[in-house]
């Protein structure tokens, strides 16, 4: 017969408490009993108890945060949602729900970059057929930025539509630079304008953060987007993009995170591969989905989604496949979601396109991912421009990151 | 909650920002919660990574040797009884004296009522690190009282 172990440390803390439950309080009562030389451990707990108690009850200032402030500032665009809570007098049952809530974060990288057809038949022309973008000589400066025609209806629940309270700020006129370590060409003129003229048309409400850049077929570039979201405490973003094009275009991100964050390691690189072709991805992966690591919880906008380029509407999305998800071993909990997308634009032979976005599963909190891309035929008709869209939705507000 | 971002913070003016952060979150938030996790440890979890998160913008990360040291899991010996009936007073000026993450277990355990799971999940530790923390607090409350001449 073995000899009966003593209560867990936990447990014993939890009984000088006076918390325990009384089933349990039975048992380290029979122990205690049994065992008088642990006495003291009890008389220790209570002891400490008593002081950290008195001396953090007694010191600690209360928070001068006003309630009354806080709820000036949440309730209006939060009654629809929530019930109003007074501030002075915070009903207690409903404490839990309340502090239940609570939400998340985010991390968050932001690329873009654009391509060109490489070849012949991937080329613009001016005489478009329905489906194909019509092509103009208009600089990229005068490009209005590309807009769905039609929402994500197929969006998930949690993702948020930015909305009044969007903590949204414009894209900055950053200038890309080159990733650290990347041997590439710096930003050219053009992309340089296509950022300046997405930068300029960034919606002032919209929560997206947005780079863009316009390549040559032959070039290879990277862009490097680095900032702090707005509002959030810690959804500090660091990325590179990178694109080459050859033949099938390789895009990488970079996540230049620091190794004291929780949300990559330094100089980790994710490849994204990807071919010609334009596409609109939107994923949003939830808290209670990544956990479950479920791959439905990812949803691709309709097909047929239309976008409205310089010269009119043309469709993108021929068919979207392939969400899958599962946890990347890189002991940061992050888990990979796939979509692969076959794509068309005009004449061009519809080319599939896989697309991994990584999120950081942050021990229930990040709420709400979505990213999408957009492809179009540069204005010039020569070349094709991809865009990236991401927006980390925490706490249910999306949250811009800026680039810089 | 307060004392307990404080003590990860150090800093009364950023612990009272992280609240509010959180605190507008779950207001913001509150009609599409689903209640999974614990509340009180997913309320806590928040606040910490909120916390850490303002940190990390000002120091680096600093290894705790205390964790690497394995738990003491034995019968209480009579430094404990002679800890125990040092005075509150004097008790806290020692546990002051702790490093910041030893006194965040011992808030959350001791102020909180969180079993050691729970602060393991709220800190990202592990158990096994929470029990350690807590004994080795105990010892370190020991050498501390015995050098201030407290106890024999």
């Amino acid at each position: 017969m073995t000899e009966p172990q003593p209560p867990d440390d936990g447990v014993m803390l939890r009984y000088a408490n006076g918390t325990l439950p009384v089933a349990e309080r039975a048992a380290v009562d029979a122990w205690l009993r049994d065992h008088p030389d642990w006495a003291p451990r009890v008389a220790l707990h209570r002891s400490m108890g008593a002081a950290i108690r008195e001396a953090t009850t007694t010191s600690s200032a209360p928070p001068s945060t006003s309630f009354a402030a806080l709820w000036s500032e949440v309730g209006a665009d939060a009654a629809g949602d929530v019930v109003p809570l007074g501030p002075p007098t915070l009903p207690r049952r409903r404490l839990p729900w309340l502090i239940a809530a609570a939400g998340a974060v985010a991390a968050a990288l932001v690329a873009v970059l654009v391509l060109v057809g490489p070849g012949a038949d991937r080329q613009r022309t001016a005489d478009s057929s329905p489906g194909q973008v019509a092509t103009t000589d208009a600089a990229p400066t005068s490009v209005p930025l590309v807009v769905p025609t039609s929402p994500a209806t197929s969006a998930p629940a949690s993702t948020s539509t930015p909305g009044p309270n969007t903590a949204s700020t414009s894209v900055s006129n950053a200038t890309p630079t080159t990733a650290p370590g990347a041997d590439t060409p710096a930003a050219t003129a053009g992309q340089q304008a296509l950022h300046d003229a997405l930068a300029a048309s960034e919606d002032a409400g919209s929560a997206t953060a947005t780079m863009g850049v316009l390549l040559n077929p032959t070039d290879a570039a990277v862009i490097s987007a680095a900032g702090e979201a707005g509002e959030e405490p810690f959804g500090r973003l660091w990325g590179a993009a990178a694109i080459e094009f050859p033949d099938r275009w390789t895009i990488e991100i970079t996540n230049a995170l620091g190794p004291i964050d929780a949300y990559g390691g330094a100089g980790e690189t994710q490849t994204w591969v990807g071919s010609a072709g334009p596409l609109l991805v939107q994923c949003g992966a939830g808290t209670d989905q990544l956990v479950e690591a479920s791959a439905a919880a990812c949803t691709l906008i309709p097909f047929g989604t239309s976008f409205l380029s310089p010269t009119g509407l043309f469709d993108v999305i021929e068919e979207a496949t392939g969400v899958t998800a599962q946890p990347i071993d890189d002991g940061l909990g992050f888990e990979r979601y796939s979509f692969t997308v076959t794509l068309a634009v005009g004449e061009a032979e519809p080319v599939p396109v896989t697309i991994d976005v990584d999120v950081a599963d942050d021990g229930g909190v990040i709420e709400a991912v979505t990213a999408h891309a957009v492809y179009r035929p540069a204005p010039d008709g020569e070349q094709l421009e991809f865009w990236v869209f991401w927006e980390f939705d925490q706490y249910g507000v999306p949250v811009t990151i800026p680039t810089g | 909650m307060v004392a307990f971002v404080h003590r990860i913070t150090g800093d009364s003016g950023l612990a009272e920002e992280v609240l509010q952060d959180t605190l507008l979150a779950i207001w913001r938030h509150a009609a599409s919660f689903e209640p999974r996790a614990k509340v009180r440890t997913w309320m806590y979890t928040i606040a910490r990574r909120n916390a850490l998160s303002r940190l990390r913008r000002r120091r680096p990360d600093v290894a705790d040797i205390g964790d690497l040291e394995p738990v003491a899991s034995g019968a209480p010996g009579p430094d404990e009884a002679a800890l125990a009936s040092i005075n509150g007073v004097e008790l806290w000026r020692l546990i002051e004296r702790l490093p910041d993450t030893h006194q965040v277990v011992l808030l959350l355990g001791y102020v909180e009522d969180l079993p050691y799971p729970e602060i393991g999940e709220v800190l990202g530790i592990s158990v096994g690190t929470v029990k350690s923390r807590v004994s080795r607090s105990r010892a370190m409350l020991a050498e501390f009282a015995r050098a201030e001449g407290l106890m024999p």
